[in-house]
């Protein structure tokens, strides 16, 4: 068979519909933020890690009924990063915000900062930009942390 | 070369090509509008859950005391 050849010609009129991957990446067309908007969350979460030093995690989802179990369920769920972890969890559907600072996090993050954080969430959410209201909450987290001295010119 | 011939060439022709560059401009995007989120609608995306990957200062276990996780909650 020469180079180029097609191996094997279909009959004609037999046509396979497109069927979505199987596996690998299935894109972000059926999700809230599109990849532009992840981007930018990931680049502040890492700039917040970056000068904090703290483990930075948001969540976006159902919080389930008790939704204080929940977000500390995920909170744990961050393993040995969970003591100096922070958690923002937002629940569009029950228009529900939780912050949970772990134990070594919260002596940086009082209750008093992340309410603070909380307060920037739900004007941005109320609002109904949900990418705003998660930047400007780990931004105000991170801010309220303050930067490590031998961080501070990394 | 006739006053309608000139104007043809010179007037209707650019206008023409304005035109169409303006309707393309303004005719939105064929691309599928993202639905907004507005608050009291119904969540119905799957939850999804982020983390940094950076390596995090280190901890200090003498102040690692179970149950004295902080944090604070709103609504909207």
């Amino acid at each position: 068979m020469a180079p180029g050849e097609l191996a094997r010609i279909e009959p004609a009129g037999q046509v396979e519909p497109w069927k979505p991957a199987t596996c690998g990446p299935t894109g972000f067309a059926d999700l809230p933020l599109d990849n532009k908007e992840l981007e930018i969350l990931d680049e502040v979460i890492d700039g917040a890690e970056r000068v904090t030093g703290l483990r930075f995690s948001a969540y976006l989802g159902d919080l389930g009924a008790d939704s204080r179990a929940t977000a500390l369920g995920l909170h744990a769920g961050l393993g040995s990063d969970a003591p100096s972890a922070v958690l923002l969890a937002l629940s569009p559907g029950q228009r529900i915000v939780e912050v949970v600072t772990g134990t070594v996090a919260a002596l940086r993050i009082t209750d008093r900062a992340a309410r603070l954080a909380v307060l920037n969430v739900v004007s941005s959410a109320g609002n109904g930009d949900l990418q705003a209201a998660l930047i400007n909450g780990i931004r105000t987290l991170a801010d309220q942390a303050g930067t490590l001295p031998d961080r501070s010119s990394w | 070369m006739s006053i309608f011939e000139t104007v043809a060439i010179y007037v209707a022709a650019p206008v023409a090509l304005y035109g169409l560059t303006a309707l393309l401009t303004m005719v939105p995007g064929r691309a599928k509008k993202r639905q907004k989120y507005s608050p009291g609608q119904q969540w119905e995306f799957p939850a999804q859950w982020w983390a940094g990957d950076r390596a995090i200062a280190p901890t200090d276990q003498a102040l690692v005391v179970a149950g004295t996780e902080g944090g604070a909650r709103g609504t909207w």
